[in-house]
């Protein structure tokens, strides 16, 4: 009796979470305090040794604080605070709403263009989606703007980062799948511009059906003609910080964590030339920003108990047991496992799901024959980890734990409601399911730029 | 030894691993430990492998261990150098004794003992369980002619060898393993040291960097370790013990025969792959040594364990040149 | 009662509003790292590490703060719906669940964890790198503590408001409504 409780342990961990986070306290909070109180009972109940949360303080340090990738995070918001505060930002999604005021939904696009611009300059998708929220949704909300569509835009470009290289998620599978990480690099390059031009085709649709969800543009009776001096003013400055990030990535003067530094100094020297940066706004500046990555950090911080202390009880297993493939086709195991990987993407982030999935089905999926659909294994893997990667992107869009969607609500003006987001997203994982069957049917969108670089 | 009946409970300890089970020989060696344990104890002894991160963060292991957070580990004992500057020296030595000798010293030339001394005040108990074959010393986009070559080259490198290059003038670099790669693409490094030849196909490096060079100066033979909670270690029967301890040298001996088997193939296709393959010269080693020899001395002079581990070492070294430079073919 | 309450989150602000500092200091530092090694060629481990010790002590000593300013992300679907009292009931609980328990757990665990790294002298695993891990160690137990009193002060507060005499009521962040949009801290209505 006892046993049959234990076992299932981790899946009660998950229906306590659910009510838990929609009673309106503190997400981080609730996560750890969940992992702690569920330890707990492990411990009373004889399950787990009274010293094991230990191991939460190690986490903590080991995954969260040493972690030198995730310095880029608080760059990018700071970037993200000293561009809008400064106007930067506002002048220049307006130059490129009154460049594309011909197009259905023009500032929306523009968002999407600009999201795939900084998916190129990093890989985690805290720092931006953060930073595009702080940066547009103030911007397009204030444009009439539907909060749907505005936070939805946002949220899946600002998730392209995970997918368009550079990508620690791509990294992460390439180890685990003993694959090159520039293999799969080449291999995100078609899928990312894929959802991008996915993205952009459904907001022309949908802001040509129902324009009033992005009101076009109108010029500002002061300044009755936009001249293009002030088209210049607005879209030069930011674009050269833009050249910067990228030039001293592709440079080889940075990696991609430092040109986060690149990007807040050049960010701090842009808006201090057009005075906009005083004492007192730049303090206001450093406190936003804090606050804002205190946020994110929070959720990381919490999210690590809840995540260990499922493991501990054995979620992972229990989740694998699940999945008992022996004896089915390569594509019914395929299949079966997108469709895992989806249902676990509601509630994991991709890390969890990669060590989960990938050190079990990895030598299955290489082991798979589909006949004439692939050339060779090499490619099935590469196939096969696109088709995570894309996947593991859609996680952090799906709600209701859909990271993404808590980051971009904790970065947002507090009118923005939750409700909102849930909303404007389902639309953009519906074009992200499309993706996936699309891969599926067409392996060559990720092939044929690896293979053809290869030759 | 105080030994419980042969009667032991079922253990079942979770080890927690530094390297994903995928990762040629550093993953697969502890893999393949959680294996045989289990076939060679009848199911009495289960060391369930657990992926890095899953329960504790690589480098979170030997705390987790010593204070009984986990009950086991899978790692090299240099991971540690943080707590115990001197495990550097049972993990891989620049310059180093090759498998044979590190093994010879390490179980007749007092290796063993100063090993668990040292981990025996953590509360770890921890056994030699793994090896590997030399490494590799690294991936250059540029060719290295001369010592001064190195002056002003960043190099991503690690541990011991990194001081040794920075006293030549290289300007070691950190970068996170998962910009290593872009790095050396991009040129924001111009070299980095990573694995054996076999890991170093697999990550794809010659894609990136066209000088592949050897031999591994900083990492000529490596040991791998099961470390496990002193408390837990003393509560198996006298007979698991041994069981693990068996398993662990079987496994010493698999890593060595499968290291050598698998370099020779991954070397075909590196240079299929149109990467120039070179060999330091002996002026170059030879500097190096001498680099080596002047951050040894220094870090004796740090570090009292670390010096008696080196004095060891170099004891058993100097008198088994006497048998080495004789007893073997010299080709 | 405010007068502990009012100097805890005085604390937290003022300690908070110093490290928000770090976000200049850490761009510095990054910009240090690239110019010297690329135009100047010389080894940053210990810079490169720097940064992460930066990126670590600006948030942990912003947890608290952030509390305080109601920054931590929630999910209002159904909470904005609730009353003054019923939000106030649920933000005891979940300090009194969640949070507290939770920063206690981290703080007893994180005293032995930092114990152990300062007395075996515990420095970077990198041979080129940063001495005395415990200082960045000792981060994790200064940002918990704050959390824990910024949690101190929210319970107190939604006790004071749930239990206490009405003419307190309006100095607490229930007495303004709506009360997931503000964050107006105690006693400064
Ligand atoms: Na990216
Ligand atoms: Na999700």
């Amino acid at each position: 009796m006892v046993d049959m409780f234990i076992d299932i342990l981790p899946f009660l961990m998950f229906a306590a979470l659910i009510p838990l986070l929609f009673s309106g306290y503190p997400v981080a909070f609730i996560l750890g305090g969940v992992g702690l109180l569920f330890w707990g009972l492990a411990v009373l109940l004889g399950a787990e040794n009274p010293q094991s949360f230990f191991l939460v303080v190690s986490r903590i340090f080991g995954s969260v604080v040493s972690k030198p990738l995730l310095v880029a995070v608080p760059m990018f918001i700071f970037m993200g605070t000293v561009l809008e505060r400064s106007g930067i930002a506002r002048d220049l999604l307006n130059a490129m709403q009154v460049a594309t005021r011909r197009i259905p939904g023009g500032l929306a696009i523009s968002v999407t263009v600009i999201g795939v611009i900084l998916a190129a300059t990093t890989g985690i998708i805290g720092a931006s989606v953060v930073m595009m929220t702080v940066m547009a949704l103030p911007v397009m909300l204030s444009r009439g703007y539907s909060p749907e569509l505005a936070t939805g835009t946002i949220a899946a470009s600002g998730t392209l980062g995970i997918l368009l290289p550079p990508s620690i998620m791509l990294v992460v599978m390439a180890d685990l799948l003993s694959t090159s990480a520039g293999g799969l690099f080449m291999a995100a390059i078609g899928p990312s511009l894929l959802l991008a031009a996915f993205y952009i085709l459904y907001i022309l649709i949908r802001t040509w059906i129902n324009p009033a969800l992005a009101p076009p543009y109108e010029a500002d009776p002061q300044e009755a003609k936009y001249s293009l001096w002030l088209f210049i003013k607005s879209f030069v400055p930011p674009a050269l910080l833009i050249a910067a990030v990228l030039g001293s990535i592709f440079g080889g003067i940075a990696t991609p964590t430092e040109a986060s530094g690149i990007g807040a100094f050049g960010a701090v020297i842009l808006a201090l030339v057009r005075r906009k940066l005083t004492f007192p706004v730049f303090q206001d500046v450093l406190e936003q920003s804090a606050l804002t990555t205190a946020m994110l950090f929070g959720l990381f911080v919490g999210a690590t108990a809840f995540s260990y202390v499922f493991a501990l009880l054995g979620g992972h297993e229990a989740i694998l047991h699940v999945m008992d493939t022996t004896g089915t086709g390569p594509w019914a195991v395929l299949c079966l496992l997108m469709v895992l990987v989806f249902i676990l993407g509601f509630f994991f982030d991709w890390i969890e799901i990669t060590l989960i999935i990938l050190p079990v089905f990895a030598p299955i999926i290489a082991a798979l024959d589909f006949g004439s659909h692939l050339p060779n294994t090499q490619a099935t893997v590469t196939w096969f980890a696109i088709l995570m990667a894309v996947n593991l992107q859609t996680s952090f869009l799906t709600p209701p734990f859909g990271f993404a969607l808590f980051y971009l609500k904790g970065a947002a003006p507090n009118t923005v409601k939750i409700q909102a987001i849930y909303k404007g997203i389902i639309p953009f994982v519906l074009i992200q399911i499309t993706a996936l069957v699309i891969l599926l049917i067409w392996p060559d969108l990720a092939l044929w730029l690896p293979a053809k670089l290869s030759q | 030894n105080t030994t419980t009946q042969e009667t032991a409970p079922e253990t079942h300890w979770r080890m927690s691993s530094t390297y994903p089970s995928s990762l040629i020989q550093l993953g697969t060696l502890g893999k393949r430990l959680e294996s045989e344990i289990a076939h060679v104890s009848g199911g009495t002894v289960t060391l369930e492998f657990v992926e890095p991160g899953v329960l504790a963060p690589p480098f979170e292991i030997f705390d987790a261990i010593s204070y009984g957070a986990i009950e086991a580990g899978w790692s090299t004992p240099g991971y540690w150098a943080g707590k115990e500057p001197a495990l550097q020296l049972f993990s891989s030595v620049p310059f180093g004794p090759s498998a044979p000798e590190y093994l010879g010293w390490f179980d007749f030339g007092g290796g063993k003992e100063l090993f668990e001394e040292i981990y025996h005040k953590h509360n770890i108990h921890s056994i030699i369980c793994g090896m590997t074959p030399p490494e590799a010393s690294g991936w250059f986009k540029k060719e290295i002619k001369t010592i001064d070559d190195f002056k002003g080259l960043k190099i991503r490198f690690f541990g011991l060898g990194a001081k040794v290059l920075e006293e030549v003038g290289a300007a070691p670099q950190l970068i996170a393993g998962g910009e290593i790669y872009q790095a050396l693409e991009l040129g924001t490094i111009d070299a980095t040291e990573y694995a054996m030849p076999a890991v170093d196909y697999k990550m794809g490096f010659y894609e990136v960097a066209n000088h592949y060079y050897f031999p591994g100066w900083h990492q000529q033979s490596t040991f791998f370790e099961l470390m496990i909670n002193l408390d837990k270690w003393n509560s198996l029967s006298e007979t698991q013990q041994h069981q693990i301890n068996t398993v662990c040298a079987a496994n010493v001996r698999y890593g060595i025969s499968e290291g050598e088997a698998l370099q020779a193939e991954a070397i075909v296709n590196i240079e299929k792959a149109g990467v120039q393959i070179h060999t330091w010269s002996p002026e170059i080693l030879s500097e190096l040594r001498t680099a080596w020899d002047k951050v040894a001395t220094e870090l004796a002079e740090n570090n009292p364990d670390f010096k008696r581990a080196w004095v060891s070492l170099q004891t058993f070294r100097e008198t088994y040149q006497g048998w080495a430079s004789r007893g073997y073919l010299k080709e | 009662m405010f007068k502990i309450m009012q100097f805890l989150d005085f604390l937290n602000t003022r300690i908070a509003k110093v490290a928000v500092w770090i976000i200049p200091l850490l761009v510095l530092v990054i910009m240090t790292d690239i110019t010297l090694r690329h135009w100047f060629v010389i080894g940053s481990t210990k810079l490169q590490e720097l940064e992460w010790h930066l990126h670590g002590a600006l948030f942990l000593f912003c947890l608290g703060w952030a509390y305080i300013k109601n920054a931590h992300v929630r999910i209002e679907l159904f909470a904005e719906k609730f009353s003054a009292r019923t939000s106030a009931r649920i933000e005891l609980l979940g300090c009194l669940l969640f949070l507290m328990p939770y920063c206690l757990a981290i703080l007893y665990f994180g005293i032995d964890y930092i114990a152990y790294s300062f007395a075996y002298g515990e420095s970077s695993a990198s041979a080129t790198g940063l001495p005395y891990r415990w200082i960045m160690k000792s981060g994790i137990l200064a940002g918990f503590s704050l959390l824990l009193c910024a949690g101190l002060t929210r319970s107190l507060e939604a006790i004071i408001y749930l239990y206490g005499p009405t003419s307190l009521a309006h100095l607490t962040f229930y007495g303004t409504k709506p009360v997931h949009m503000s964050g107006t801290p105690v006693g400064r209505s």
